[in-house]
């Protein structure tokens, strides 16, 4: 008992008189790794397109529900959100949404300087999250492995699609 | 070796044929086993295709005696039919064309006695699309029948009265099946039903039904008129009655042949279609058009007849040699024989509709040197799994498939590992 | 009784019937068999090859890989489901089927309730070894209430085995034959039959999905759904109508094997969106100024208290609803009794009212057996008469359908031709008013042609049924079908016997203990004998009989869920939740108590109309005649307090209420008009008042309009789309239609309600 009371006093002993270490921080900032599980974006497809089709996945897979979202149908063709709330008051920034995202849309990035004084501030809405880059996944875009047809992408335009058949021909 | 013509009787030559006509073939006996059939009851006449021991000529090699015998007699009130199978459709296969071609009047008579003996009242000639000829010629033939008293009402001095139609038929090779063949003459999909009950029971229309084929009905005539014994004679080995037996592909001399059953393969490899066409050695046969699996040069000794043919692990099916030889490269033949049966599959069922198609592009994939590591796992596994599918299509073409991807699998892994090398800089 | 027989499923041994189908009896035990194409309403096929299963037919023999929805139960057979070769097999059907399914999955529909999802998470299928290119498909336009995805498709078959074997329509079909199998129209357009929406929930995956869901879509885990009856007509099929944020989304049948079973029309389906309408009605408006619910409540108990004491008890009556529920219409009850008044009318008119009541006193006598819809469809013998019942009764008409495929005769006594009539084995025209005349030739025996004809095939019959409509009044065709019923009734051959109604409750306020003529009650209010009038969940103004009435009272208190004629004419309006989102109980046209639950969602009124009612005698101070009644949930309508409707026992939800009383009297056959008949025409879509509200019904609605023989049309010299001026014979005109299936004699008259066509909108909670 008194051996183990020593061995902290010692730590703590010898920790007293060396240079404190401090963090300029905000004047300083600190080195944040790449995957980062921060700030919430709505990522962009490469070709400018929104990349989030509103499946509502990361909506049912979200532990503080702080996800809410509506789909709407543009008249291209796509399925995006009408409206995408997120609730960072809430967020425990645990990455699922991240992880269920099945078209790379919702990204979490190395920001997490999100401070505010009112509350409400901290829902942020559709236009505070998308971004117009791809984030991680440069290349990858939904609509063109999907089967569902878009403008300027008929049925048997997307990636590793054979014509669209004729139904009306029994030939072979 | 003399083999006794009888089917072939009326029909010279497969080459420029043409149909015997009414005259010549009563002079050479025609219609003397209807009018035996006719003296007759019905029970005898089904006892006698019983003793003769016939098989179904259409490719299973099911009795037809037996067939018969599920079909209600003499409680049963309601309408009966009887449907002749002449959808051909089978690669390798051009039998029932020469029977239909050249002596229309042979099936009418066979069609006839089945009739008379199963008591059916109305009969259906169901030809595929590319024998329009053919219907023409059964449909002239069917008139000068019913001119002479063979078709109609009042039929031989009986009560007993028959009418017979010709069905042309859109054409696919799934109507062949007998199922599916009564729901297309039935006007709907031809998808096959499911057994039971059979159509012996409950057929076309929801009323007992008999499906033979061309061949199975010309041969009854013959054992009308001389007996069942006279036609257990002709064949070999204990075998009852001739075969027609047709050779193509790699072979000097393509033809029909009228042969008992039981003949070896060699004979009809050798003698009758006079050995390979361009000078290689045979590599594989397929005995029985497209859907039985193939037989190598070892097995060329093999009587061919339904039981010994099985006992070497093929089936004798309609007995057309599919002949290939050292030239032909056995992946484009597997490609090939796999596009047939994905193009004819009627996408009833999951494994015969979209595995057989998976199958041809795993294959074709080989053949064009893209082939990868697994694909010859997935080739495994789907010719054991498109064994379990609604009908005998999908199992059909697993004989060929199978067959050529164990027979020759060296082939097969020599154009996948071709790629691998390639890949890897190695030539 | 089939024998029961033991079989071994996967170690364990259980009982089942001989012949019963296996893969019923392993879901029905709940073992999970993967399965697409066997469906309990349309049997097994073998198509898809997903529910095989190791099947020996005894212990000491070896089994092989059989499918189990074609296998039939025999004893001692062994059955084995986690088998090696057939788990591996299974997988490899989903593989052959996921080989052309698109990567969909984020934009479809069907995700979260999809049985190919579903089926691949048992199946353990992960990784998909093809590398070649997917099969496509270009779509098709199916109508507004179906979308069409194509790519989605595996091939089960499902989709025209329901349209056309169950639903015997005649315009979907399977197209190609291999691996290019096509399910849809043979050119785009609207699917015919009315009860297309079902495709919805039989096609497993995402190739048949709700065209209106669709549009504010969101995932079926998110919807807050409550079990319920549908409102659209008496049938009473029971509903799941599924929720989000402010809105109804979409509603889809709940199974019940008494009812509807697995399907539902498609009015019902598409008909709940006047939930959502813009105009359903959040506060309560007193003399034009908009209120809390609570003080309306108030001020309308005080303005009803001012007029009993100053103009005396009967001063007040109340107008009871058809479409709201029998603790609604006990409710209004209970307020005017509370007022010292007594005077109820339920009805739109006297005949009507006579017609509705006797058939319903019939039905609750018990006397005759009532068919229920799987009755129905094992019927060997049908008779409808007086009325189209696809466009009255639609789910009736599905059921019979089902007897028809089983070759069951059916005979249409009927004005006009419906969707029916083309699978009738024999119909009849005739006018309107000559329908008693002919089913009592019927029961006479005798006669000739038709009548001969369904004579007959009735005495030859082993459960026939006889289906008899009530929306057009006509009470003495209910007293005559009810005395053919009664004498083809014998106690080894049971004759079922059916009326059918015009709303949801009918055949519940129809047994109502207090309900004059709406005539009285209309004649007194114009006469200024009635100051007030209360009505409940009821556009009055828009009826003929009552409009006058509704107009010159002096006070109308309408309580209703949406803004309509009457509560635009409203002294005081109180705002009650639409039928979905409220609670209680009706009776559908077999005279079966269901109850109903709903749910509070946030943009809409907060009280049942029920409730709302109960507060106002509350307020008066009639807490003797309310004591004991639950505001807030379904009572029991057997205690003496929560009575409902006389002389009525019953148990549970579901049970079949049974009157002690006997029917009364069945007036005579009035002499068959000579001249030219009125007859409303009502249609599937459109005529019935709330689901015509809902945008996709009001699309497929026929224009209003009105019909003739073509023999009249020519005797008087009109033709095909005229506009037609009849207002002297008949007081009405309107564009015409020359229909040859409209008997000789007739006026057809199109019913359709005026829709209130508004874009859906979503209101963010």
């Amino acid at each position: 008992m008194i051996r183990e009371m020593l061995t902290g006093l010692k730590i703590t002993a010898r920790y007293m008189f060396r240079r404190p270490i401090t963090n300029f921080y905000p004047e300083e900032k600190p080195m944040i790794p790449p995957r980062w599980r921060g700030r919430i974006v709505l990522t962009s497809d490469p070709d400018g397109e929104e990349r989030c089709v509103a499946c509502y996945l990361c909506q049912a897979v979200c532990p503080v529900q702080c996800i809410d979202l509506q789909a709407e149908n543009r008249p291209d063709g796509r399925r995006v959100a009408k409206r995408f709330d997120i609730n960072f008051a809430r967020c425990i920034f645990c990455g699922f949404c991240e992880e269920a995202c099945p078209t790379y849309s919702i990204q979490l990035t190395p920001d997490f300087e999100m401070a505010t004084t009112v509350r409400t501030d901290l829902v942020y809405h559709k236009e505070d999250l998308q971004i117009s880059g791809t984030g991680k996944h440069p290349n990858y875009s939904f609509w063109q492995v999907s089967g569902v047809t878009i403008k300027d992408k008929e049925k048997g335009e997307a990636i590793n699609e054979a014509a669209p058949s004729n139904y009306r021909s029994n030939l072979p | 070796m003399t083999t006794q013509k009888v089917l072939f009787k009326n029909i010279d030559t497969f080459k420029g044929v043409t149909p015997c006509s009414y005259e010549q073939y009563v002079k050479g006996g025609g219609y003397e086993g209807a009018k035996a059939a006719f003296k007759k009851t019905p029970h005898e006449v089904q006892q006698v295709i019983k003793d003769s021991n016939l098989r179904g000529r259409g490719g299973a090699g099911f009795p037809t005696g037996l067939k018969w015998s599920f079909v209600p007699m003499d409680n049963f009130k309601g309408q009966k039919y009887l449907i002749c199978n002449c959808d051909e459709m089978e690669p390798g296969t051009f039998k029932d064309r020469a029977l239909v071609y050249g002596d229309p009047h042979q099936l009418i008579e066979g069609m006839l006695i089945a009739a008379y003996a199963l008591q059916m009242t109305k009969g259906f000639i169901f030809i595929r699309y590319e024998y329009k000829k053919g219907a023409r010629i059964l449909e002239e033939a069917c008139a000068e029948a019913k001119k002479h008293g063979f078709l109609g009402k009042k039929l031989l001095g009986t009560d007993f009265e028959f009418e017979l139609d010709v069905h042309l038929s859109a054409g696919r090779y799934i109507c062949g099946e007998e199922t599916a063949l009564i729901n297309s003459l039935e006007g709907k999909r031809a998808n096959p039903r499911s057994k039971p009950p059979f159509p012996q029971i409950k057929g076309f229309l929801g009323q007992p039904t008999i499906v033979n084929n061309v061949e199975t009905f010309c041969n009854m005539p013959h054992i009308l008129a001389h007996g069942a014994d006279w036609f257990k004679g002709l064949g070999l080995n204990g075998n009852a009655g001739t075969k027609i037996m047709g050779a193509s592909g790699r072979v000097k001399n393509p033809g029909l042949w009228e042969l008992p059953l039981g003949v070896p393969m060699r004979d009809i490899l050798e003698k009758h279609a006079q050995g390979p066409s361009r000078g290689k050695a045979f590599k594989a046969v397929i005995p029985g058009g497209l859907s039985t699996p193939m037989m190598t040069p070892e097995q060329f000794d093999t009587p061919m007849d339904f039981d010994s043919i099985a006992k070497a692990g093929s089936r004798l099916g309609t007995a057309g040699l599919i002949v290939f030889d050292e030239g032909d490269c056995m992946v484009d033949s597997t490609a090939n024989i796999m596009k047939f049966y994905a193009r004819e599959s009627c996408g009833f069922c999951t494994p015969c509709r979209e595995g057989i198609p998976w199958i041809l592009d795993i294959v074709r994939a080989i053949g064009a040197g893209n082939g990868e590591k697994d694909d010859m796992s997935i080739l495994d596994d789907m010719s054991k799994h498109i064994m379990h599918t609604f009908c005998a299509f999908a199992p059909g073409a697993q004989g060929p498939f199978l067959s050529a991807i164990t027979t020759f699998r060296s082939e097969f892994e020599a154009f996948i590992k071709s790629r691998e090398a390639a890949a890897a800089g190695v030539n | 009784m089939a024998e029961k027989i033991k079989v071994t499923i996967d170690g364990t041994e259980h009982e089942v019937e001989a012949g019963e189908n296996i893969l019923q009896v392993c879901l029905d035990k709940g073992m999970l068999i993967p399965h697409f194409c066997y469906h309990e309403a349309m049997g097994p096929l073998g198509a898809c090859r997903l529910c095989a299963a190791n099947i020996a037919p005894a212990a000491d023999k070896p089994g092989r890989l059989e499918m189990t929805c074609m296998t039939r139960a025999s004893a001692g057979m062994v059955i084995n489901v986690n088998d090696e070769y057939a788990t591996k097999f299974r997988k490899s059907v989903i593989e052959d089927l996921m080989l052309n399914h698109p990567h969909d999955c984020p934009v479809c529909d069907e995700g979260g309730e999809c049985m190919l999802q579903d089926m691949t998470v048992i199946t353990e299928h992960q990784h998909r070894r093809t590398r070649f290119p997917k099969r496509t498909w270009k779509n098709q336009y199916l109508g507004p209430l179906v979308h069409h995805e194509m790519n989605r498709c595996i091939t089960c078959y499902r989709c025209v085995r329901y349209y056309g074997d169950y639903a015997l329509g005649s315009d979907l079909g399977a197209y190609g034959s291999r691996n290019r199998v096509y399910f849809g129209r043979l050119n785009d357009g609207v699917l015919e039959s009315e009860f297309s929406g079902n495709l919805i929930d039989v096609c497993p995956t995402g190739v048949f999905t709700n065209k209106r869901f669709r549009e504010v879509y969101t995932r079926p885990w998110d919807l807050q759904t409550a079990r319920s009856v549908c409102v659209s007509c008496s049938v009473g099929c029971n509903v799941l109508p599924g929720f989000r944020h402010t809105d109804l989304r979409r509603i889809k049948p709940a199974e019940n094997d008494a009812v509807n079973k697995y399907f539902m029309c498609d009015r019902g389906r598409y008909g709940g969106e006047f939930v959502n309408l813009p105009s359903r009605l959040s506060d309560a408006r007193v003399s034009g100024t908009s209120m809390m619910t609570e003080d309306g409540i108030d001020a309308v108990a005080a303005q009803l208290k001012d007029i009993a004491t100053k103009h005396g008890a009967g001063a007040i009556a109340g107008l009871g609803s058809q479409r709201a529920s029998l603790e609604a219409n006990a409710a209004l009850t209970a307020v005017l009794k509370a007022l010292g008044s007594d005077r109820v009318a339920c009805f739109g008119s006297q005949a009507d009212r006579e017609a509705a009541r006797l058939a319903a006193s019939i039905t609750a006598s018990r006397e005759l057996p009532t068919p229920s819809l799987p009755g129905l469809e094992k019927a060997d013998f049908v008779l409808s008469v007086g009325g189209d019942l696809t466009a009255e009764a639609p789910m009736l008409d599905l059921a019979i359908r089902q007897a028809v495929r089983q070759k069951a005769p059916l005979f249409i006594v009927s004005p006009r031709a419906g969707s029916l009539d083309k699978f009738a084995t024999a119909s009849l025209r005739t006018a309107p008013g000559t329908e008693a005349g002919i089913v009592k030739e019927i029961a006479a025996g005798g006669g000739k042609d038709f009548v001969a004809q369904v004579a007959t095939a009735l005495k030859s019959a082993k459960s026939p049924v006889i289906l008899c409509s009530t929306l057009h009044g006509d009470a003495a065709l209910v007293g005559a079908v009810y005395q053919l019923a009664k004498s083809a009734n014998t106690a080894d051959r049971p004759c079922g016997l059916a009326y059918y109604y015009k709303s949801a409750n009918t055949a519940g306020v129809a047994l109502a203990r207090k309900d004059e003529s709406p005539e009285a009650i209309a004649a007194d209010a114009k006469s200024g004998k009635i100051k007030a009038l209360v009505v409940l969940e009821r556009n009055a103004a828009a009826e003929p009989a009552l409009a006058e009435a509704i107009a010159q009272c002096e006070y109308v208190v309408a309580i209703d869920c949406y803004e309509n004629a009457t509560t635009n004419d409203a002294s005081a309006v109180l705002p009650c939740v639409a039928h979905y989102q409220s609670f209680g109980t009706i009776l559908n046209f077999e005279g079966r108590a269901q109850h109903f639950s709903g749910l509070n969602i946030p943009g809409s009124a907060t009280m049942a109309s029920s409730e709302v009612l109960l507060n106002i005698a509350e307020r008066l101070g009639a807490s003797e005649i309310i004591q004991g009644l639950d505001f807030h949930d379904v009572y029991d309508i057997t205690t003496e307090s929560g009575k409902a409707v006389d002389g009525i026992r019953t148990g549970d939800s579901g049970a079949l209420v049974k009157s002690d009383s006997k029917p009364t009297a069945p007036p005579s056959a009035k002499p068959a008009s000579t001249g030219m008949v009125a007859w409303h025409i009502h249609h599937t879509f459109g005529s019935e008042e709330l689901s015509a509200m809902s945008p996709p019904i009001a699309e497929l609605a026929p224009a209003a309009g009105l019909e003739l023989n073509p023999e009249d049309a020519k005797s008087r010299n009109l033709s095909d789309g005229q506009n037609a001026d009849l207002t002297k014979e008949f007081g009405v005109s309107g564009l015409l239609t020359v229909n040859a299936g409209l008997a000789k004699g007739t006026l057809g008259i199109r019913v359709i309600q005026t829709a209130v066509s508004a874009p859906r909108k979503e209101v963010t909670a």
